[in-house]
């Protein structure tokens, strides 16, 4: 009971991570889109902690059908959304994908992608091997189950 | 006197006046009669009037002035195909809407989408109904909402195909319209629920 309960508090308050030898990426998660949606954004943090600038050039998942890596600028009130090739993740750097800022654009799901269900990504760099991190889906706020 | 302590005391006098100037400013700019801009809201001054505009809401009802006409209206620009701002701001306003007391009657959530050749009704109810079902979905021709935009000094442009999609690029802020249909005030952002649920109160003089 005590392990089931372990491993029970483990899964929902831990942040969804992923390691590799040059790159730490934590806070994972999609945000559970309304019925019928045909994208989705992905988010998390990820950590360069090689002493060279890096670049994440792709991203991939069975569960959509492509992924494209976006910008968001507030122009003078107007809100920019760019597709942009790749996202540079400078030495011994973070670089957040969050709500209003950089996130993964996830397009036409394969499935209906609710909270609770996890997303497996892979991310893929300049250099080196891809990533593959499991991000929860969660409606609302964010990676974690509180409020900000 | 000599030099040195007359430039002194003329420099103390000249400070002591600035400053009794820069309050007397501050009780004037800070009088809440006059003041238009807090950190969350820019008020206008006086309210501005909208032309009549005829779009239609997620049940393919029509959707114009007379719809607005009687409420304090929180109005936000997106499009269903954003998966980050326009989530993010609709779960900011399912946010406010409990904050500001729930089932306030005279209070109402519209997202007009500025896509209206991918987000027809039908689409337009999935979506705001996820967020809360008392949401309201708007859209229409390209005329009439640019009817509503160019008043409210809101813009929107889609962008061009690529892999069979497209953006749309769009106002980021939440126009806050009274009830007698005029635009009263901007939430600019960064959205923050509880500063635009304390805007709200001031605005509408809860």
């Amino acid at each position: 009971m005590r392990v089931l309960v372990a491993v029970l508090f483990s899964i929902c308050c831990f942040p969804a991570a992923a390691a590799d030898e040059a790159f730490v990426v934590r806070n994972a998660w999609v945000r559970e889109a309304p019925p019928g949606a045909e994208v989705l954004a992905a988010y998390f943090e990820i950590e360069n902690r090689t002493p060279a600038g890096r670049q994440l050039i792709a991203a991939s998942s069975q569960d959509v059908e492509r992924i494209e890596i976006h910008s968001v600028t507030l122009d003078k009130g107007v809100a920019r959304m760019t597709p942009i090739p790749s996202l540079a993740l400078p030495a011994h750097s973070v670089v957040a994908l969050k709500p209003g800022g950089y996130h993964l654009m996830l397009h036409k799901p394969r499935r209906v992608l609710t909270d609770g269900m996890t997303v497996a990504i892979e991310l893929r760099f300049d250099s080196g091997a891809p990533l593959t991190v499991q991000a929860p889906v969660r409606r609302g706020h964010g990676p974690m189950m509180h409020h900000p | 006197m000599n030099r040195n302590l007359s430039t002194t005391l003329s420099l103390i006098a000249a400070f002591l006046i600035l400053v009794a100037l820069g309050f007397l400013a501050g009780r004037v700019f800070n009088d809440p009669a006059r003041r238009t801009t807090s950190d969350a809201y820019t008020r206008l001054e006086p309210a501005a009037a909208l032309p009549e505009f005829e779009l239609h809401d997620q049940s393919g009802q029509p959707f114009g002035l007379k719809q607005l006409a009687g409420k304090w209206s929180m109005v936000f620009f997106g499009y269903t195909h954003c998966p980050d701002i326009c989530p993010t701001t609709l779960t900011v306003l399912r946010e406010v809407e409990r904050l500001a007391g729930g089932k306030a009657k005279n209070l109402q959530y519209i997202f007009v989408s500025v896509d209206p050749d991918r987000d027809r009704p039908a689409k337009l109810k999935a979506y705001v109904s996820y967020f809360h079902p008392d949401f309201i979905g708007a859209t229409g021709t390209q005329t009439e909402l640019m009817r509503l935009t160019r008043a409210l000094g809101a813009y929107y442009e889609a962008g061009p195909s690529q892999n069979g999609g497209y953006e749309v690029q769009h106002s980021a802020g939440i126009f806050l319209i009274d009830p007698e249909t005029k635009f009263r005030a901007l939430f600019s952002g960064p959205h923050d629920a509880a500063k635009i649920a304390n805007g709200l109160k001031q605005l509408r003089g809860d």
